[in-house]
């Protein structure tokens, strides 16, 4: 294992025990609000202090990490693998499965990721499933456009020629021998997409498509503080930070996964 | 000897090992060669042939280390002398032929120009069209055929044996002593095999040139050396005349990879296989090629032979029971 | 082109004018109507440099390439497109090691799949017969749980070598099983397809472009070039007498070790 990679590990392990202890580590429900103590500075019951309903910044921090991280992981998976199972299907057998899967491909990536992703939340109406759908209809493309080209270097070699010329049925060589040695870069690319996946949910989010309040989220967070940069800036530079370093951490172990396998 | 053109005196590569530690992969190597002398480095993979070749212009990947030794050429050790004075040795007093030309050339640079480069480089202020000029001459001297419509050629469009060429063409283009060509035709069907080998024997008798020649092939060694060193584990292990090591090898590693090579000479006729592989490095006493051999002993898993001369006449072998001289057990 | 062949000998994979064609404009014809015959417990080397055509012919006759004419095993037919049970009759061996082994099963996995899926032994069995193959391959049984980067080439093509043996095929071609290995272990590997051969009754297609390699192991050799077969006649009777200007090059451009003839 590289330092890299159990850096972002124990980085990331942190945070997630943090958001995951939230109960513990902060002493005030995220949505119990304060009128009296609205916008008030760090103290000893408010480490950072409290927002323009007097909530605890650090207990919505750390509860909005875990609507993120739980989407932004979740939101990973079906795109993953949705996309590389038809990687591996058009790799494999080339052509009209082929030709359709990857025309449809070129139609989704002819499109700004963010716009495409706005425009499916924007016509389903906001929320979490909408996110979820969104991200997943236009983030396979990835996926499947790696694993392809693996498949594509992979299926001309020994091992695979072989078992075709052993009769083995197509899904048992697509499976045990095609897959396992074709996904380790899918899965170094999925850690840098769930950084992505988070800044799409932040930024959704921002724009108030997104998680909705007042269940607590990064990306609304921001954007609820933006009024009060001047005078509260903690209330939209905690969130901000807490994004930074979560794609940081994940950064680190994408980087250090491609290092160990040698990618 | 002061005829010597190359000398290496007890050279010593270690490379960085994947768990850290340094292991070395090139015991105490000496070898020499007379100008315009040929001599054939043969062994198997990882037998530290090419990482020899490789130490002599110090072009070792990262991981390896020149840890001993000295490389003597016109003068200068090149194993201590300044990066900046290497650049006039590689590529200029000494020619390199690499085993894949594909790799050798730059892609996306016209083949005549690459030759041309290495003149300019070299050529103390050729011009231009004087490193054009030179460039044509060198590409019809290594007989390729439309030398001009050819120059402006690229790597791609050029058939195997027609880009070694080009980088023999380069490799000779700055007048070079002495050629070092590493596996120059393994890459090659056995008919441009046979093409290359001729031109690089022409080439040696017009130019007076030396050859390090590096191979796994013995057929290769003995169509164009004169001499032949045998590397086993990071050793020479027996060196001498191609026809006195070819007819009478000395060390049983020698005499098993002759018995190993298939021939023509005899079908039906099966090789002989070596049993066992090669070690890896390792620095452990002893003769690394004992676990193989019939003739060990106790005292070849303990001492580690030198590589000596027979009191008779004969060849130097690195063995405690060299096979006796004169009694052919080879094939030639 | 001649044909030394003895007709009366049993054919077990007969090949009639054969051709494989690329798509690509131009197609691209690599194999050009090959007509071969090969007797059971027969050797025949299939010799040719690079791009003559010899690995489509194996690729076409494993059933990895659709081809036109007709491939008779045993007196049938057989298509491109094979039953499970049609399929096992011919196995390949290919040319490198490190490519040949799914890197992520050990010997006795890859050996134990081709018994599994082909039901060739009972479940309880398999495991039992996988290491029986791997110790006819020669391969140490101490490596036999290991995976394909712990081994060496030569022990990599041995479990290849095993692979193809499990499902007991008639023919096995092997298309330069022994160009990526060293001289030494070549010369191990080739001992054991002679072997096997001899013991197992297989009938051996051996590819390659080193005719010393087939010189050692083939009863007869076949020359091919630019798609064809130029000639075709015995070992001995090719090198000592070889008839098409083609073979005569290749011959004379062999590099021998000895005193160069003449």
């Amino acid at each position: 294992m590289t330092r890299t990679l159990a850096a972002g590990l124990a980085l990331l392990a942190v945070i997630a025990g943090m958001v995951a202890c939230a109960p513990l580590l902060a002493a005030h429900n995220p949505g119990q609000q304060d009128l009296l103590h609205v916008l008030a500075g760090p103290s000893a019951a408010h480490p950072l202090g409290t927002d323009d309903l007097g909530r605890d910044i650090w207990a919505r921090l750390l509860y909005a990490g875990r609507a993120d991280l739980a989407i932004g992981f979740a939101a990973v998976a079906a795109p993953f693998v949705i996309g590389s199972a038809l990687g591996l299907l058009a790799g494999y057998f080339g052509g009209w499965p082929d030709a359709a899967i990857m025309r449809v491909l070129d139609i989704v990536v002819a499109f700004p990721f963010y716009v495409l992703v706005i425009a499916v939340v924007f016509a389903l109406g906001a929320g979490v499933g909408s996110i979820f759908i969104a991200i997943t209809a236009v983030g396979w493309v990835s996926y499947t456009r790696i694993v392809r080209g693996e498949v594509l270097v992979a299926k001309r070699l020994g091992y695979v020629q072989a078992a075709r010329a052993a009769g083995l049925p197509a899904w048992r060589i697509l499976l045990r021998h095609l897959a396992p040695n074709v996904l380790s870069q899918a899965v170094v690319y999925a850690m840098s997409d769930i950084v992505l996946t988070i800044l799409a949910v932040v930024t959704l989010g921002y724009l108030g498509l997104g998680v909705q309040p007042p269940a607590p989220e990064w990306g609304a967070m921001m954007q609820a503080g933006e009024p009060y940069l001047s005078i509260h800036p903690a209330l939209a530079t905690a969130p901000g930070v807490a994004v930074v370093v979560t794609g940081l951490a994940l950064s680190m172990i994408g980087d250090g996964l491609a290092a160990g396998l040698g990618i | 000897m002061s005829d010597d053109l190359l000398e290496v005196r007890g050279l010593r590569v270690t490379m960085r090992g994947a768990a850290g530690g340094r292991a070395p992969v090139v015991h105490d190597l000496s070898l020499r060669l007379a100008a315009g002398e040929a001599l054939g480095l043969v062994g198997e993979s990882g037998s530290g042939k090419t990482t020899t070749l490789r130490a002599i212009l110090r072009l070792l990947p990262a991981a390896g280390r020149i840890a001993a030794g000295q490389v003597l050429f016109a003068g200068q050790d090149l194993a201590r002398v300044r990066e900046r004075d290497l650049r006039a040795v590689r590529g200029g007093r000494i020619g390199v032929v690499w085993q894949d030309p594909l790799a050798a050339l730059d892609p996306l640079m016209r083949v005549g120009e690459q030759i041309a480069e290495v003149i300019r480089a070299h050529g103390r202020g050729a011009s231009r069209r004087e490193a054009h000029q030179r460039a044509l001459g060198l590409m019809r001297q290594v007989e390729l055929p439309g030398a001009e419509a050819m120059f402006r050629r690229y790597p791609h469009e050029l058939s195997g044996g027609q880009r070694q060429r080009i980088v023999i063409a380069s490799a000779i283009a700055a007048g070079p002593r002495l050629l070092l060509a590493d596996e120059p035709t393994t890459a090659l069907d056995v008919t441009i095999q046979d093409q290359i080998l001729t031109l690089l024997a022409r080439l040696r008798a017009e130019l007076g040139l030396a050859l390090l020649l590096v191979t796994h092939d013995l057929a290769v060694v003995w169509q164009t050396c004169d001499r032949v060193a045998v590397m086993y584990a990071g050793r020479i292990v027996e060196e001498g005349p191609v026809a006195s090591v070819f007819a009478a090898p000395r060390h049983h590693y020698t005499r098993g990879l002759l018995g190993a090579a298939p021939s023509l000479e005899m079908p039906g006729v099966l090789p002989r296989g070596i049993p066992g592989t090669q070690p890896g490095p390792t620095g452990a006493p002893g003769c690394a090629f004992a676990p193989r051999c019939p003739a060990s002993d106790h005292k070849c898993r303990t001492v580690t032979p030198v590589l000596a001369a027979p009191s008779g006449d004969g060849h130097p072998a690195a063995c405690h029971h060299p096979l006796p001289t004169g009694l052919g057990a080879g094939r030639a | 082109m001649r044909d030394t062949t003895a007709r009366s000998a049993e054919a077990v994979l007969e090949i009639r004018d054969l051709s494989v064609t690329y798509g690509g404009r131009p197609p691209v014809r690599a194999v050009r109507g090959v007509s071969l015959r090969l007797a059971r417990g027969e050797a025949l080397g299939l010799v040719g440099e690079s791009g003559c055509g010899k690995s489509s012919l194996a690729r076409a006759l494993a059933g990895l390439e659709p081809a036109e004419g007709q491939v008779m095993m045993n007196g049938r037919p057989l298509p491109h497109r094979r039953t499970r049970e049609q399929a096992r009759r011919v196995q390949m061996v290919f040319q490198d090691p490190y490519a040949s082994l799914n890197p992520r099963m050990t010997a006795v996995q890859t050996v134990a799949e081709m018994l599994r899926v082909h039901r060739l032994r009972p479940k309880d069995q398999i495991a039992e017969r996988a290491r029986e193959l791997l110790d006819l391959a020669g391969l140490p049984s101490q490596v036999a749980d290991t995976r394909p980067a712990a081994l060496s080439g030569g022990q990599r093509q041995r479990v290849a070598i095993a692979r193809a043996l499990a499902l007991e095929p008639d023919v096995l071609v092997a298309d330069e099983p022994t160009t990526a290995l060293d001289v030494s272990v070549q010369a191990v590997i080739l001992e054991l397809l002679a072997h096997l051969r001899e013991t197992l009754g297989l009938a051996l297609l051996l590819i390659t472009h080193n005719l010393a390699v087939v010189s050692a192991v083939c009863d007869r050799a076949a020359v091919m070039h630019s798609g064809e077969i130029v000639e075709q006649a015995a070992v001995p009777a090719l090198l000592a007498s070889p008839q098409h200007p083609y073979t005569r090059r290749l011959l004379a451009a062999v590099p021998r070790l000895g005193p160069p003839p003449g």
